[in-house]
């Protein structure tokens, strides 16, 4: 550690020396804007072609750039956007605001090249996929709606654990080891229905970062990765509807300028109607159930001045499932950011937000017996961050900024209602700050060596008010004796951590095609979701570091080669190793019960980890034919005294190969087709060999007693879907396309798990006929959570 | 193939979750199936089960029964039914100096003689299984066990909690004052035990957790809701005897008092039976009280020896006037 903090203050000496160079350099700065409806576009590439040198566009469509006094050729390209050339010059500091009109999709007509930039290659940033929503929408979806994380699943080095499970897991980290951003703001949940659909609403994102490896100073929290979802900030230019009817649930969003081309809003709203379509095909009591969800994502943003801008952005959603038995749960997100530019050369974004998730389960009974049973649980946090990045020169540039965080966790309050008298079942808040600053800096040495280097420290404060309970030690894997317990009062510390988090990448370019990029990154989680089920369920419970759970850790170095293809860098190959070495993470004791439990820290378990892989990645970003082929071979193993004899054993979502090929193909005008294949090897899962016969059960026993030893089938699975476009007319505003798609055309019955249990009542019947005796045969399922091909529709328009 | 079943679930958590997750899944016509399956997984080492208690039960039995021991191996999880042993001297003896060898009858049961040992409250029970040369043992303490005040019939109009309409019944019963007792609770209809994985009833005080007692009060709800037939909630009427009951009916429950070990022991056993689909823990095995008394041995016992008291009450479901 000592050695990585001299290294990071050398290079920050260099940084300072190198400053001081320049002599009669000139800023040119500004924003980078889609000309159709004037969203910020994030991540265009900046070249000045004299100088092969080159800025990208920040989060907030921002750039800057230092250069000697002269005239200059400014070069600006992204996807999918016709590219934007311009001379300047620079004689003075001075800013360009530019903006890039979209690539016309019109295939017959000639068509405005644009350039495909060579960013995956450039950059020093490792290990990162940036997805726009178009391609998104490419991508052939479950019931014809397109999803972000359901799309991010494709890529290299992100599994899941099976179809309809919440979350997802990148290179071999846990679900809660992902930092979900909406707009920065994190989202404890991402899911609706039990991870067939994610709460982004597709017609409200603008862009989707995933960043797996190398993950820079600016962020931190988790472990594995980080997904950063961007909200549109709304039509600046005119008033613009988005919206689809699909079989599963509609969406419609209206986004207008407040003031044109100063400052705009989205609204964008998601209701399913599966229980409304079901109802008449439901029996008895059911017909009073409900099962649905509905989020509404929400943003507006204003312009004040040539220098600040400010952005609200806000997301609610819920799901409803009941049927006698209620059960509900969902998010809910706040956030403002004010982006100020300080000078030609300094940037600053200060976001505060609140995020909450929370579920509620339980009945109130009939009305007349005054009985039931009623269940809450929430997460809430609040926070301010400010984050800055100054362009020193054309050579450096500096982030740094800080964060704190409140968080209030409230594992539950039960209330059990018998005879009209309640009981209440309450488990006391859990309070804590967690508190990080950090100073990066992205040197450009050469024109072909890139060093991204930083350090982030955070620290982390469980306090009171609350109860620290100490736990004596007893055999590994079985439920540790509770010692004592004390008070503490309000604010007072009940147990600190703090984490030097240092973040390393270098990038050197063999050519202007290909380069080799290699990084170190350390990353901290103080927060923990305690979950011991094959899938998330929404009923698990969010824990902070205590004096008995410490804080993960986690080490990835990863080396890669990046490489492209064609005239216009037609295809971008990657290819990417890692090696990720996991401290700290939380595992169970056989029949953990983690529900309701003050004392679940008596049942947790302190396992190390490693995941280790290769990932292959090529993709095609133009022409009719586009799309990816991504491949993944991996292994992911945790080990702990008292699981699996303390010898390593490979966790739940180990998947050894993983392949995904995504295809689309523009036939005409009017159709596209498009097509995805996945497979992934067997997850493992833990399964007994033999029975023991116990009071007419027949109960699992592994005599080994060993975690994970049994793989399930491959899975794979085939989709397709066929777009049509509305014929293009001039001067029509009204647009509209249909989706036509089928998931797992094949019918496979993908393994999700394997399991024994009993089969459904066998009785022996006498000679009256009446069963005499009711026998449990023990059997073994394998568990499809899809039985085959799914069909699906949907009418998507704008306006 | 086998459209995936809609259980009531014991447990709070199953109880929502896999129920709706299923009734979400079958609705839009995305229907998650189970199948059947050969797996191969080649059978484990084979130990010897112990399934046995004794009970209080000639207290509240006109002719006392006596109680039985079962002892087998274990064998592989599709391998048909466990062998038997038979060649095992079986004892039980209390902390009053009773002592009672067990008689062999059949299918690897061993019987009490019941003017040799009885149960009661408050003893403590040893259990030595003496087979093939290897000598095992396990021990319980018979806890005191609450009443049954009254068992009535509830009859419901409108289907509720996922069950159709027609005959149920309400359990009049409250736990004993003070934490720390725990029970299971049995329904009989008609003499035959509903002894389905689902129909597994403990109680933890008047609640389901030790973690945060309900003292001192009638049953919560939810237990006494699971002395009702589990229902198929798709299709009532192709559930069998998991309909309501019907008029002439003659249920009898029964609540046994568990020992904390014991009751740890119901709810891994519960856990584990009713660990299924889609949001199951990891498979694990469960507990045992059964000792080698060569700790050394390579040949280990699984199952459980406990000791409960018990008590009862019947009723003959009438018809709705």
């Amino acid at each position: 550690m000592q050695k990585i903090t001299f290294i990071f203050i050398s290079l920050l000496a260099f940084i300072l020396s190198t400053g001081t160079q320049a002599q009669e350099r000139y800023t040119l700065n500004g924003k980078i804007k889609d000309a159709a409806n004037g969203e910020d576009l994030i991540g265009a590439t900046l070249t000045i072609k004299e100088l092969n040198n080159g800025v990208v566009s920040n989060e907030y469509g921002f750039y800057s750039i230092t250069l000697p006094k002269g005239t200059y050729t400014v070069n600006v390209s992204y996807l999918g956007y016709a590219t934007f050339e311009q001379s300047v010059d620079l004689n003075a500091n001075q800013k360009l605001n530019i903006e890039l009109s979209n690539e016309s999709i019109t295939l017959n007509e000639a068509v405005v090249t644009s350039e495909a930039a060579n960013k995956n290659v450039s950059d020093a940033q490792v290990s990162v996929a940036q997805l726009d929503i178009k391609q998104i929408r490419k991508i052939p979806a479950l019931l014809g709606e397109v999803d972000v994380v359901r799309s991010i699943q494709l890529l290299p080095g992100v599994s899941s654990v099976g179809e309809g499970s919440s979350g997802f897991n990148v290179r071999g980290g846990s679900i809660d080891q992902n930092l979900v951003l909406l707009d920065e703001a994190p989202v404890y949940n991402s899911s609706h229905l039990f991870g067939f659909f994610s709460v982004f609403n597709p017609d409200a994102v603008k862009d989707v970062k995933l960043i797996k490896g190398g993950i820079p100073a600016q962020y931190g929290g988790r472990l594995s990765s980080i997904l950063d979802v961007r909200l549109k900030d709304g039509n600046n230019k005119k008033l613009a509807v988005n919206g689809g009817v699909g079989l599963i649930f509609s969406r419609l969003s209206i986004e207008a300028p407040i003031v044109k081309d100063k400052g705009s809003f989205i609204i964008a709203a998601r209701r399913s109607y599966a229980d409304v379509l079901a109802k008449p095909f439901l029996k008895g009591e059911l017909k009073k159930s409900s099962f649905y969800f509905y989020d509404l994502t929400a943003k507006a943003n204003y312009t004040l001045g040539k220098n600040d801008k400010i952005f609200l952005s806000g997301y609610f959603g819920r799901d409803v499932f009941g049927a006698g038995f209620g059960f509900d749960w969902g998010n809910g997100t706040a956030s403002f950011r004010w982006n100020h530019v300080y000078n030609d050369k300094l940037f600053s974004n200060i976001t505060a937000f609140y995020s909450k998730y929370d579920y509620k389960l339980g009945t109130k009974g009939t009305s007349t017996s005054g009985d039931g049973f009623v269940w809450r649980s929430s997460i809430t946090n609040y926070s301010v961050k400010p984050d800055f990045t100054y362009y020193l020169n054309p050579m450096n540039t500096i982030t740094f900024g800080a964060q704190a965080i409140l968080y209030d966790f409230y594992p539950g309050l039960a209330v059990a209602t018998s005879e009209n008298v309640d009981t209440e079942i309450s488990l006391p808040n859990k309070y804590a700050l967690e508190a990080a600053v950090y100073l990066g800096d992205e040197l450009k040495l050469t024109e072909d060596f890139t060093v991204q280097y930083g350090l982030r420290y955070s620290f982390f404060n469980y306090m009171g008010k609350g109860t620290a309970y100490t736990y004596g030690d007893a055999t590994p894997g079985i439920k540790k004796p509770l010692l004592s317990e004390q008070q503490y009062s309000q604010w007072d510390i009940i147990k600190q951590y703090s984490n030097p988090e240092p973040r390393l990448s270098v990038k050197y370019g063999l050519n202007s095609a290909s380069s080799i990029k290699a990084s170190y990154n350390r990353t901290a989680q103080y927060i923990h979701l305690l979950s011991n089920t094959a899938a998330s369920i929404p009923l698990d419970v969010w824990t902070p570091s205590t004096n008995n759970i410490k804080p993960q850790l986690a080490d990835q170095y990863v080396l890669g080669y990046f490489r492209n293809f064609g005239s216009n860098n037609t295809f971008e190959t990657s290819i990417e190793g890692y090696y990720k070495n996991l401290k700290n993470q939380v595992e169970y004791i056989d029949n953990a019960d983690l529900i309701l439990n003050p004392y679940l820290e008596g049942q947790l378990l302190n396992a190390k980890g490693r995941a280790y892989g290769l990932e292959l990645y090529l993709k095609k970003n133009k022409g009719k034919l586009t799309g990816w082929v991504s491949y993944t071979l991996s292994r992911t193993e945790r080990q702990t005294a008292g699981v699996n004899k303390g010898n390593w054993y490979p966790s739940r979502f180990d998947r050894t190969h993983n392949l995904n090929v995504v295809v689309s193909y523009d036939i005409s005008e009017r159709w596209s087709l498009a097509t995805n294949f996945a497979f992934g090897s067997g997850t493992p899962i833990s399964l007994a060999p033999n029975k023991i016969d116990y009071q007419g059960f027949s109960v699992s026993q592994n005599p080994d007693g060993s975690r994970n030893n049994y793989r399930i089938p491959a899975y794979y699975r085939f989709d397709l879907s066929a777009t049509c476009y509305k014929k293009k007319k001039q001067g029509m505003k009204y647009d509209w396309n249909l989706v036509f798609s089928l998931y797992n055309v094949t019918g496979r019955r993908n393994a999700f798990a394997i399991y024994n249990t009993a089969s459904d009542p066998d009785h022996t019947i006498t000679a009256a006929g009446k069963p005499v005796q009711i026998s449990n045969t023990p059997q073994t399922l394998k568990l499809s959570i899809f039985g085959s091909v799914i069909p699906g529709i949907t009418y998507n328009f704008k306006f | 193939m086998k459209y995936r079943n809609i259980k009531l679930r014991k447990t709070m958590k199953n109880f929502t979750f896999s129920t709706y997750a299923t009734i979400f899944l079958s609705v839009i016509a995305i229907i998650s199936c189970t199948d059947p399956v050969k797996i191969k997984l080649k059978e484990g080492r084979s130990e010897v089960a112990v399934d046995g208690s004794i009970t209080d039960q000639s207290k509240v039995r006109s002719t006392p029964l006596p109680d039985t021991v079962r002892l087998t191996r274990t064998n592989g999880y599709l391998s048909g039914p466990a062998p038997v042993i038979s060649n095992a001297l079986v004892i039980i003896n209390d902390n009053m100096g009773n002592r009672d060898t067990l008689q062999y009858t059949s299918n690897g049961k061993y019987v009490t003689h019941v003017n040799k040992i009885t149960g009661a409250v408050g003893r403590n029970y040893e259990l030595t299984v003496e087979v093939d040369g290897q000598k095992f043992h396990a021990a319980d303490l018979m806890p005191r066990v609450t009443n049954v005040d009254s068992l009535v019939t509830d009859y419901r109009t409108e289907p509720q909690y996922g069950r159709s309409s027609g005959y149920f019944i309400n359990l009049y019963a409250k736990d004993l004052v003070g934490e720390g007792d725990f029970y299971r609770l049995k329904v009989y209809k008609n003499g035959i035990l509903y002894n389905r994985p689902l129909d597994l009833n403990i109680a933890a005080d008047a609640g389901f957790s030790d973690n945060k007692p309900i003292d001192g009060l009638r049953f919560i709800w939810p237990i006494r809701e699971f002395l009702n037939p589990t229902t198929n909630v798709v299709d009532p009427a192709t559930s069998g005897d998991m309909a309501p009951y019907i008029p002439g009916d003659t249920v009898t429950v029964e609540i046994l008092s568990l020992s904390t070990a014991s009751y740890y022991f119901y709810t891994q056993l519960q856990r584990q039976l009713l660990n299924d689909g889609l949001f199951a823990s990891p498979a694990a095995n469960v507990v045992t009280n059964i000792t080698n008394s060569d700790p050394q041995s390579s040949v280990t016992a699984v199952g459980w020896f406990n000791a409960s008291a018990l008590s009862s009450k019947s009723l003959v479901i009438k018809k709705k006037d």
